[in-house]
């Protein structure tokens, strides 16, 4: 009595122990490289599609009003913000690859958002934007997540309404152009059709508003 | 990393160490020889059924023992009751004719007191004690007496059971119970039972004349009885093949105010014991006690942040929803990517996997107990409700017990 009864037990468990803990950390960060490579693929082609049917009416006349794709890249839009959200929370603000893909969603967004603007001018469409400048870092998170929320409820109701979303840190010279020609100096910052700012305490009915005058 | 993820992982992590030498120690411990009394060789035993106010259940209590199949002339049963006021005296005294001795103290002593009475009364070398609302299977007297042939165990618990599980709170003890039914055999292996059910449970007389009886001013005298054995360097031992059946609290606060007192006399007991922590006794000294109690830490520790968290959550939510006049359906866009980012978020998350690991080992810890106490009602109904609400309840038990033990407030049986 009172004896330990075998060290070599103890000793088996911790490598058990730790071997199922590491594993668990290496089979999560091989879902999150397909999570990765999958979203990098989507983002590949939805870019591609982009610059196809940019090509296709800036180069050899085609009709802009003909074309729609833009309908199926503004779903897809808000689901690779997100899943950049997710990647960044799991990889970290600083990762490369995570940083990469971000800066290269801003491009498409504003390449689809330059899109959009001709659509209503050529076409006589009535799509809205909203430019979103949102910031991650501690002091002004909630006040980011909570716009964020706010805006996903809206587009919800509007179908005509594309929300583009810019983290206004990201260390990028089309960010801080952007920043420049819209005078953004604080987070969160709603940009709507271009012309009508809201920063800081953003409220919903401020925004319903804004829409309404412009519809 | 947040300070609060280190928390949990650490937890997790220490969490599978453990486990995996528990499994370690069962695997070791069925190829070990123990000695047990044979048919002839098994000795005169005593069942004391303390019972206060228990008018609806001794009957059945009396009638379990009656039917067990250990030898009648070895089988010695008394009832102490403890000052009832209803009619628990009278419902016992219809067995006197059936050889069952019934004692009546005049004014409700405790537990404590009645057992000591009935100790003090006893006529068999071994004595089993029982809560008078529990019933035992006909074969778990003799099964658990058997293991009193080694001369160094001083006491026995059985496999303790649920009697019922009609509401949620008893659905979620069940699978509670079972799934301790595993661990209690592992840390019989190490010698390392800290907690005698009171419910249930054997000792040899021998240690009461040489140690003291129960101690009469303690909440959880089974509980300080246990602690006593080991500090004494004896054996406890455990039979898993004896079930023994009780009724557990219903709802939620009268299972709150037993947990209550179950965990405020760990921690006060368990202070009093506390040289059991060490080198000096082994297994359970220096892994099996320090564990449940770092268990025990992130248990509280967590709550008690969650609890801030969720409700600081919910606050913020509650105030979204108001600012869109609790438009809900509007809020959440439904198409295949929502599904395919929820995968992502919930299978990249370390925890879940480990908390998928635990689920396994709790489904392999219930097929050890139905194997071994037969097959049990509702089970695919009781474990998902344990899933979802045991380590919630853990936490609330826990937070509230340190809370009377710090700011030192009573707490009584009832």
């Amino acid at each position: 009595m009172g004896k330990i009864q075998s060290k070599k037990r103890y000793l088996l468990a911790f490598l058990i122990g730790t071997l199922i803990f590491i594993n668990g950390f290496v089979v999560t960060n091989i879902i999150l490289s397909i999570q990765f490579n999958r979203l990098s693929q989507f983002q590949d082609q939805i870019s591609f599609t982009i610059f196809e049917d940019k090509l296709n009416y800036r180069l050899f006349d085609a009709d802009p009003c003909a074309i729609d794709n833009f309908n199926k890249i503004s779903k897809f839009l808000n689901h690779q913000g997100r899943s950049i959200a997710n990647l960044e929370e799991k990889f970290g603000k600083d990762d490369r690859g995570v940083k990469f893909r971000k800066i290269f969603y801003s491009l498409v967004e504003l390449e689809h958002f330059e899109f959009i603007n001709e659509i209503n001018e050529k076409c006589g469409k009535d799509f809205l934007t909203i430019l979103f400048f949102y910031s991650n870092h501690q002091r002004d998170i909630d006040k980011s997540e909570r716009a964020g929320k706010l805006l996903d409820y809206i587009a919800q109701k509007n179908e005509n309404l594309i929300i583009y979303s810019f983290d206004i840190n990201l260390d990028s010279n089309i960010i801080e152009n952007l920043k420049k020609s819209y005078g953004i100096k604080e987070s969160p910052t709603i940009i709507i059709n271009k012309n009508n700012k809201i920063s800081g305490n953003i409220q919903l009915e401020n925004i319903e508003k804004n829409l309404i005058l412009i519809k | 990393m947040e300070f609060i993820t280190i928390v949990i992982y650490t937890s997790i992590y220490i969490g599978l160490v453990a486990t995996a030498f528990y499994i370690l120690t069962f695997i070791a411990d069925i190829k070990r020889e123990r000695e047990f009394f044979t048919e002839d060789e098994l000795p005169k035993v005593s069942v004391i059924i303390p019972a206060y106010n228990e008018e609806k259940t001794i009957q059945l209590t009396i009638d379990s023992i009656l039917e067990s199949d250990y030898p009648k002339d070895k089988l010695d049963i008394l009832i102490v009751d403890d000052g009832s006021s209803d009619k628990t005296y009278e419902r016992a005294s219809e067995y006197e004719n059936k050889g069952i001795r019934i004692f009546k103290q005049e004014v409700n002593g405790g537990k404590g007191k009645a057992l000591n009475k009935g100790i003090k009364e006893s006529r068999g070398d071994f004595i089993f004690t029982m809560d008078a609302d529990t019933i035992v299977d006909k074969k778990s007297l003799k099964t658990m007496t058997r293991y009193f042939k080694n001369p160094e165990v001083m006491s026995v618990t059985p496999a303790m059971v649920t009697r019922e599980a009609k509401t949620i709170m008893q659905r979620i003890q069940s699978v509670e119970y079972l799934t301790g039914l595993f661990l209690r055999k592992t840390f019989a292996a190490l010698n390392a039972i800290h907690i005698t059910p009171g419910a249930f449970s054997a000792y040899r007389k021998s240690f009461f004349e040489k140690h003291g009886g129960y101690d009469e001013d303690n909440i959880t005298e089974d509980l300080e009885v246990a602690l006593r054995i080991q500090y004494h360097k004896y054996t406890i031992e455990n039979a898993p093949e004896a079930p023994a059946y009780t009724i557990p609290p219903a709802d939620f606060n009268s299972l709150l105010k037993q947990r209550r007192r179950w965990y405020v006399g760990l921690i006060k007991n368990t202070w009093n014991y506390k040289k059991l922590f060490g080198k000096e006794y082994g297994d359970m000294g220096m892994f099996v006690l320090p564990i449940a109690w770092i268990g025990i830490f992130f248990a509280v520790f967590l709550t008690i942040y969650y609890t801030v968290e969720i409700t600081h959550n919910l606050i913020l939510e509650i105030l979204f929803y108001n600012s869109i006049n609790f438009d809900v359906f509007n809020q959440i866009e439904f198409n295949v990517y929502l599904f395919e980012r929820i995968f992502f978020q919930v299978f990249t998350t370390p925890a879940i996997w480990f908390i998928l690991i635990f689920l396994i080992m709790i489904f392999f810890y219930l097929r050890y107990a139905t194997k071994k106490i037969g097959k049990t009602e509702s089970l695919y109904l009781n474990v998902p409700i344990f899933m979802a609400l045991f380590a919630i309840l853990f936490g609330i038990w826990w937070v509230v017990s340190v809370f009377y033990v710090v700011f030192n407030r009573e707490v009584s049986w009832k």
